[in-house]
C-alpha cells in the first residue's frame, strides 16, 4: 500500500459502494448517446473512464453530477436513491464536477470564483476580506498556490484550471468527477494534482476521471471503465490491463500499433528561421535562434512557462513585444506586429484554446472551415455557397471529421472533431509554415492518431511545421527534431536515438523532479 | 472605483463650494422686462414657430426673453420650471402641453412668487392665453352644415366624423365636440349629446350617424385609423368631417379620397396649416380653415406678460385672435403664399393696447396696423 | 508559484503610474471636465440651487436606473421600465383620488411593479424567451395598461396638498434623499451581500453559476422583481412631482437608464458594473441636459451634443486600454 512517485493508485478500494448507476440512457435529438451504462465506484477508489470521442464519456459525467438529467436509469448514493434535478442537488450530497470546458467568471477574482455559491457570510452579508482569507485557506489546504486576488482573466489557462480544481475539491465530500483535468497542465502539475487526489481518496473520497492520456490512466487509477458508443465495453482493474487491450476495447478493432516511430529524416532546406529573438516578458528570451526546414516537423517542448507559448504567439503576430527577425523561405521580416502580417507572410497558426481563439462557436462547421479563405470563395464580395460547401466537404473527408452535417454549429461537435475543424481552417489557407500550439489537447486517442497521421502527411509534402507542445509523449512521437526549451532558452536538440521521453523531460526540468 | 469616486466628489464639491456664490441679478426699473419662456416642444413645427417668435419678437418689443423647451414631457416641464425660477425673471410664460400637469407648475411659481402666464393649457394660479376650440368647432359647423343642407344632405345619410387627440386633454378636443353638438342642433335627426357624453371613449354615435377615432397627432396616424374605421360606415354615406387640427382632418380626408369619397365629404380644418389654406382655396371639399394665428401668438404673449408686470388687470382667460377662414375672406388675412397679412383683434384683448407692444409689430387689425 | 501573464507586470514603474492615473481619470474625471465647462459657459450652473436642480431632475430616472443596474449586471435587460414608470404613477393617482392614503397607495403601486417583474422573470427563465424580447412585450402591455386605466388622459390629484415628497429637508427635496437612500441600499446589497455576489456570478457566467449550485432562475427573477418595483416606485415619485398621473411619461426611461448604467462601466453582457459608476452615469446625463438648457442650446443641437458627449465619455474610459497597448 505504499505510494511511489509514479506508482499505481495507492489505496485499495473498500467494500462501501458510494455511487451506483444502473441502466443510464440519454439521447440528444434522436441520437442515442448513452445506451445502457451501469457503473459503480467505492469509497477511496479512483476510476478512469476512457473511450473514443462520441462514446458518451462527458454525458456520463454530466449525468452523474446533475448537470444533465438522464432519460432513464437510476442512481444511488450510498444506497439511497437520488434523482438530481440540477447541479445543486448533486453538490448537496457532495458530488462535484470539473467540466472539460472551464466554467468561471472571468471578471471576478480567483477567490470569488473558488467560493462561488458558497461565499462565507453572516446573515447574508459578506465582504471581500472574508472571501479572500477563506480562499487562501482552502487553497493552502490542498497545497495549491494561487494569487487569490487576481482576476481570472489575468491568469493563464493552466492557472485557471487549477482554480477550477480547488473549487471542486472544496465541494466534493463523496465523489469528484473530472473531465480531462490535465489537458492544459504539464507533467509536473499533473503529478501534483494526482498526488493531491491520492491524498484525498485516503479519506474516502471517490474519484472518477475522464482522460485521453494513457500514462495517467495507468499511473493513477485503480480501475478503468471503457465506453464505446454509449455502452460499457470494459471494466477492468488497472493492474491487470494492458495498453493494447484498452485501445482495442475503445476502438472496437484490433489496434494497429499506434505510436510507431518515424524513420529518421534529415532535411536541410530552411523554411522558417527565427533570428535573434528576444523579449522582456515571462520568461525572458535573449537572442534565440531556431530553424525549421522544409518538410520537417520540429517539436518545441518544455515545461509550461518555458517560452514555447510566447514564441508561438510571437510567430502568429499575437505578441508584438518581440524583437528580432523572421525569415520565411528566404524572405526576411521583422517580428510580426499584427496577425495579418503573419498570415500574409505565409504562417498558419493553430491557437492553444480552440474554443476561445480558434472557432466561432455559434457558426456552422462549414463557416468555420472557410473562415480564413473567404475571399477566395467569393466573387466581387459575394460568397459562393457551393464552392464553400465543396471545400468544407473535402476537408471533412481528409481529416475524417465526424459530424451529422456540415451546417451544424461547431459547438455541437466533440473536442477532437472541433480540433480538426480548426486545423482544417488553417490548412485551407495553404500556409508555407504551420505553427501549432497543443494541437491534440483534449482530443481522444482515435482523433489524435488521425491528426498526427495527417500532419505527417503534409510535412512530407513540404510544409514546415513548428509544433509547440507540453505533452512529451507526443513531442517524441511526431518530431523529426525535438527542441527542448527551458526558461526561455534552447537547451537541447534531440534527434535519432537521443530523442526519448526521458531525455526530453530531463533537459526540460531545472533539477531532477 | 476610484474614477467614480472622483465624479461623486466633484458633485459634492460643486454643492459646497458654490454655496456662497450669489447669482440673483439686480433689476433696476430701467432695465428691460425679463421674460422666461418655456416652449411646448421645439421639435414640433407649430410650437417652434411660437418659440422662435418669442425670441425674435423680444428686441422689437424691447424686452429680453430666455427660452426653454418642455419637450412635451411633464418631468421636463417641472425641471424647466426650476430653472426658470432660478433665473428670477419678471414674468414666466409657460406652454406646457401635457394636460393636468399644470397644478404642480402653478404651485412652484406661486411658491416662488413669480407671476406667470400660461399659454394654451391652463396652469392654476396663472393667467391664461388660449384659443377657444369650442368656438372653432361651432364656427366650423356653421359653415359646413348649411353647405351640406344646400346639397340636400340629411341626418339619415350623413355621418359626422370626428378625429380627436385624447391625450392632449379636454380643451383641445372641444373643437370636434362642439362641431357635433352644433351640427346636431342645425341638422335635425342626430342624437342629442351633452359635452360630457362626447369623450375619449366615444367611438360610434347612433346608427352610424357619428364616428370618432384618434388622430395620434400626425397625418399618418389619422390616415391609418381612418382607413381602419371607414369600412364601418356605409360607403354611400356623406361625411361631415372635423378634426382637432388640420393634420387630423387631412389624414382622414386622404383616406376618404383613396376610398373615392372625396366628393361626398365636407370638412373644415384648424391650424392653419399651409395644406389647409391651400385646400380652402382650391379643394371643393374643404370649406374653411380655422386659424388661431398661432404663428403670431408670440407678440400677444409678450404683450400680456408686459401687462402683468406693469400691474394692469388681466382677465383669467385672454382669447387669442381666431377666425374661421372661408373661401371668401382667406385672402384678407393671408397672402397667396400663406403668410399672415393681417391679424384680427379680439375685443376682449383691448387691455393689451395700453402696453404699446402690439403697435410695434404693425400687423394687428385696428392696432397700429 | 505560478507565474502569470499579468499584462501590467512587464511594464516599467513609471508607465504603471501613468496608467494608474489614467484609470483613475476615466468617467469621473470626464465628469469633472464637464462640470468645469458648464460652470464657465452657463449662467447659474455653478450654484447650490442649480446643483439641487440637477439632483432633483435625476431623482426619478436615478431610481429606475438603480434597478436597471442590477438587471444589467445580472446579464439581463429591462425595457419594461418605460411602462412601469407611468403605470406606477397612474395606479397611485387613481387610488389617491379614491381616498386611499399615500403610504398604502404607494405600496400597491410598488407591488404592481413587482408583479410585472415576476412576469418578466418567469417568462425569461421558464419559457426561455430572451430578455430583450420579453421586456419589450411587457413594456407594451404595462404602457398600454397605463393608458387604459386612465382612459388616455392625465389624471390630476384631486387633493393637491398630497405632495409631501416635494418638501425640502436640509436643503434638498425629499425625493433626492430618497434616491440617495436607495442608492446606498443598492450599493450595500451588491457589494456586501451574498445575493449581490450571486447577481455578479450569473451575469458573469450563467452556466458556471448553475454548475456551482446557484439557483440562477430564482436570482434572475428576483432581479426583475426589484427592477419592476423600483420602476413603479419612481413612477409614484414622478406623479408626486407632477401632482398628476400621466400615462405619457417615462417613454425614454428604458434607453436612458441602460445608457447611464453602461456609461458607468457596466457591460452589456453582464457581470461587470457597480452603483458608484451608475450614479456618475446618471449624473452625467442629467448634468448635460441641465447645462444645455441653461445655455439655451436649441433642442436639435442638444440631441447631437448629447450623443457626442456620450461617445467622448465612453472614449475616455477606453483611453486607458489604448494607452496600455501603446506603452507596452
Amino acid at each position: 500500500m505504499t505510494s511511489a512517485q509514479d506508482g499505481i493508485g495507492a489505496s485499495t478500494p473498500t467494500k462501501v459502494t458510494v455511487l451506483k448507476a444502473s441502466k443510464l440512457a440519454k439521447s440528444y435529438g434522436g441520437h442515442l448517446v448513452l445506451k445502457h451504462v451501469d457503473f459503480s465506484i467505492g469509497a477511496g477508489e479512483i476510476v478512469a473512464v476512457i473511450g473514443e470521442n462520441g462514446a458518451g464519456k462527458s454525458t456520463f459525467a454530466k449525468i452523474v453530477t446533475g448537470v444533465v438529467h438522464p432519460d432513464s436509469g437510476e442512481m444511488q448514493i450510498r444506497g439511497r436513491v437520488v434523482d438530481f434535478q440540477s447541479p445543486r442537488d448533486a453538490l448537496r450530497v457532495g458530488v462535484a464536477y470539473i467540466p472539460q470546458e472551464l466554467a468561471y467568471l472571468s471578471n471576478r477574482t480567483v477567490a470569488d470564483n473558488i467560493l462561488i455559491g458558497r461565499w462565507p457570510h453572516r446573515a447574508g452579508i459578506t465582504s471581500d476580506a472574508a472571501i479572500t482569507s477563506l480562499a487562501v485557506d482552502e487553497a493552502k489546504r490542498f497545497g495549491i498556490e494561487l494569487h487569490v486576488n487576481w482576476r481570472m482573466a489575468e491568469l493563464t489557462l493552466a492557472e485557471r484550471q487549477l482554480v477550477e480544481i480547488v473549487k471542486a475539491l472544496i465541494r466534493s465530500s463523496q465523489v469528484l468527477v473530472l473531465d480531462e483535468p490535465t489537458a492544459s497542465l504539464t507533467s509536473g502539475e499533473s503529478r501534483k494534482l494526482f498526488g493531491i487526489l491520492r491524498q484525498l481518496v485516503k479519506t474516502g473520497l471517490s474519484v472518477i476521471f475522464i482522460s485521453h492520456r494513457m500514462d495517467e490512466v495507468f499511473d493513477v487509477s485503480d480501475r478503468v471503465v471503457v465506453l464505446r458508443n454509449g455502452d460499457v465495453v470494459g471494466d477492468v482493474q488497472t493492474a491487470e490491463a494492458s495498453r493494447p487491450q484498452l485501445i482495442s476495447l475503445m476502438l472496437g478493432a484490433a489496434a494497429e500499433e499506434l505510436g510507431e516511430q518515424r524513420p529518421d529524416r534529415v532535411l536541410t532546406e530552411p523554411a522558417l528561421q527565427l533570428v535573434k529573438w528576444s523579449w522582456n516578458g515571462e520568461p525572458p528570451i535573449h537572442d534565440l535562434n531556431l530553424t525549421v526546414n522544409r518538410g520537417e516537423i520540429v517539436t518545441l517542448f518544455g515545461l509550461r512557462g518555458s517560452g514555447g507559448e510566447a514564441i508561438a504567439e510571437g510567430l502568429a503576430g499575437r505578441n508584438s513585444k518581440f524583437g528580432g527577425t523572421v525569415v520565411i523561405e528566404g524572405r526576411e521580416f521583422p517580428v510580426f506586429k499584427t496577425i495579418t502580417a503573419s498570415a500574409r507572410a505565409g504562417i498558419g497558426y493553430l491557437p492553444a484554446e480552440r474554443k476561445r481563439d480558434g472557432l466561432v462557436m455559434p457558426l456552422s462547421v462549414q463557416a468555420n472551415l472557410s473562415l480564413l479563405v473567404l475571399r477566395s470563395l467569393s466573387r466581387f464580395g459575394w460568397l459562393q455557397p457551393r464552392a464553400e460547401h465543396e471545400l468544407a466537404e473535402r476537408m471533412r473527408n481528409t481529416l475524417q471529421i465526424r459530424l451529422r452535417s456540415l451546417t451544424q454549429p461547431v459547438a455541437t461537435l466533440s473536442g477532437g472533431n472541433q480540433q480538426k475543424v480548426v486545423l482544417g481552417s488553417r490548412l485551407l489557407a495553404r500556409p508555407r509554415v504551420l505553427v501549432l500550439q497543443e494541437p491534440t489537447r483534449g482530443v481522444d486517442v482515435g482523433a489524435r492518431f488521425e491528426i498526427h497521421h495527417y500532419l505527417r502527411g503534409i510535412a512530407e509534402e513540404g510544409t514546415a511545421i513548428l509544433w509547440v507542445t507540453t505533452d512529451v509523449e507526443e513531442a517524441v512521437l511526431v518530431a523529426d527534431r525535438l527542441v527542448v526549451l527551458r526558461e526561455g532558452a534552447i537547451v537541447a536538440e534531440l534527434i535519432g536515438k537521443a530523442k526519448t521521453q526521458g531525455q526530453a523531460v530531463a533537459m526540460a526540468a531545472k533539477d531532477a523532479a | 472605483m476610484r474614477n467614480r469616486s472622483i465624479g461623486l466628489i466633484g458633485v459634492i464639491a460643486m454643492l459646497l463650494v458654490a454655496c456662497g456664490s450669489s447669482n440673483s441679478p439686480t433689476t433696476t426699473s430701467s432695465a428691460p422686462i425679463k421674460i422666461d419662456f418655456a416652449s411646448a416642444d421645439d421639435a414640433i413645427g407649430v410650437f417652434k414657430t411660437v418659440s422662435d417668435g418669442m425670441v425674435s419678437g423680444a428686441p422689437i418689443a424691447g424686452v429680453t426673453v430666455r427660452r426653454y423647451d418642455n419637450k412635451l414631457d411633464g418631468a421636463t416641464a417641472i425641471a424647466n420650471a426650476d430653472l426658470m425660477i432660478q433665473d428670477h425673471p419678471d414674468v414666466i410664460v409657460d406652454w406646457n402641453a401635457v394636460a393636468n400637469v399644470g397644478a404642480a407648475l402653478g404651485k412652484k411659481f406661486a411658491d416662488a412668487k413669480i407671476p406667470c402666464l400660461a399659454a394654451n393649457q391652463p396652469i392654476p394660479g396663472c393667467a391664461q392665453f388660449n384659443l377657444s376650440n369650442q368656438k372653432m368647432g361651432v364656427d366650423a359647423a356653421n359653415v359646413v352644415v348649411p353647405a351640406a343642407q344646400a346639397k340636400g344632405w340629411t341626418s339619415a345619410d350623413t355621418t359626422i366624423v370626428m378625429v380627436v387627440a385624447s391625450p392632449n386633454g379636454v380643451e383641445v378636443n372641444n373643437g370636434p365636440r362642439y362641431f357635433y353638438i352644433t351640427a346636431a342642433s342645425l341638422m335635425p335627426g342626430y342624437p342629442t349629446l351633452t359635452p360630457d357624453q362626447l369623450n375619449p371613449q366615444t367611438t360610434v354615435i347612433g346608427n352610424k350617424q357619428g364616428l370618432q377615432f384618434e388622430c395620434e397627432s400626425t397625418i399618418e396616424g389619422a390616415y391609418n385609423n381612418a382607413k381602419n374605421k371607414l369600412p364601418t360606415i356605409p360607403a354611400s354615406n356623406h361625411v361631415m368631417l372635423y378634426g382637432s387640427d388640420s393634420d387630423c382632418a387631412e389624414g382622414a380626408l386622404r383616406a376618404l379620397t383613396e376610398a373615392g369619397r372625396q366628393s361626398n365629404t365636407l370638412t373644415c380644418g384648424l391650424g392653419p396649416t399651409p395644406d389647409g389654406l391651400t385646400n380652402t382655396r382650391t379643394n371643393p371639399s374643404w370649406l374653411c380653415e380655422g386659424s388661431a394665428f398661432l404663428d403670431d401668438w408670440a407678440e400677444f404673449l409678450i404683450a400680456e406678460a408686459v401687462a402683468i408686470k406693469k400691474g394692469i388687470k388681466v382677465p383669467a382667460l385672454t382669447p387669442c385672435p381666431q377666425l374661421m377662414l372661408t373661401k371668401a375672406n382667406v385672402d384678407t388675412y393671408y397672402t397667396a403664399d400663406n403668410k399672415v397679412k393681417l391679424i384680427p383683434f379680439p375685443p376682449e384683448d383691448q387691455y393689451l393696447v395700453q402696453t404699446g407692444i402690439l403697435q410695434k409689430f404693425h400687423n394687428v387689425q385696428g392696432v397700429g396696423a | 508559484m505560478p507565474a502569470s501573464k499579468r499584462s501590467d507586470a512587464a511594464l516599467s514603474g513609471r508607465t504603471r503610474l501613468a496608467l494608474g492615473a489614467m484609470q483613475g481619470l476615466g468617467l469621473g474625471g470626464f465628469y469633472v471636465i464637464v462640470l468645469i465647462y458648464f460652470s464657465l459657459s452657463a449662467p447659474y450652473f455653478f450654484s447650490t440651487s442649480n446643483a439641487v436642480n440637477i439632483l432633483s431632475n435625476v431623482s426619478v430616472i436615478g431610481i429606475v436606473t438603480l434597478g436597471q443596474a442590477l438587471v444589467l449586471i445580472s446579464g439581463g435587460f429591462d425595457l419594461s421600465v418605460a411602462g412601469t414608470v407611468p403605470l406606477g404613477g397612474v395606479i397611485f393617482t387613481i387610488l389617491l383620488n379614491r381616498g386611499v392614503n399615500i403610504p398604502e397607495a404607494w405600496i400597491v403601486a410598488v407591488l404592481a411593479g413587482c408583479g410585472v417583474g415576476v412576469a418578466n422573470g418567469l417568462i425569461i427563465t421558464r419559457i426561455g424567451i430572451n430578455a430583450l424580447v420579453t421586456t419589450l412585450g411587457t413594456l407594451s402591455i404595462t404602457s398600454g395598461l397605463a393608458y387604459v386605466v386612465t382612459a388616455g388622459e392625465t389624471v390630476e390629484f384631486k387633493d393637491l396638498s398630497q405632495g409631501p415628497i416635494d418638501n425640502v429637508v436640509a436643503g434638498m427635496p425629499l425625493y433626492v434623499w430618497t434616491m440617495i437612500l436607495i442608492s446606498i441600499i443598492a450599493f450595500v446589497v451588491l457589494r456586501f451581500t451574498v445575493f449581490g455576489r450571486m447577481i455578479y456570478a450569473i451575469g458573469g457566467n450563467r452556466e458556471a453559476s448553475r454548475l456551482a449550485g446557484i439557483r440562477v432562475d430564482l436570482v434572475t427573477t428576483s432581479v426583475y422583481v426589484i427592477s419592476g418595483g423600483l420602476g413603479t416606485f419612481a413612477g409614484v415619485m414622478l406623479a408626486e412631482q407632477l401632482l398628476a398621473g400621466a400615462p405619457t411619461v417615462g417613454a425614454t426611461a428604458a434607453l436612458t437608464s441602460i445608457a447611464a448604467v453602461i456609461l458607468g462601466g457596466a457591460s452589456l453582457s453582464g457581470g461587470v458594473g457597480g452603483i458608484p459608476g451608475t450614479l456618475v452615469g446618471v449624473l452625467v446625463l442629467g448634468t448635460i441636459a441641465n447645462g444645455m438648457a441653461l445655455m439655451q442650446v436649441p433642442s436639435f443641437y442638444q440631441q447631437i451634443a448629447t450623443g457626442g458627449i456620450l461617445l467622448l465619455a465612453v472614449g475616455f474610459g477606453r483611453l486607458r486600454v489604448i494607452f496600455g497597448q501603446l506603452a507596452g
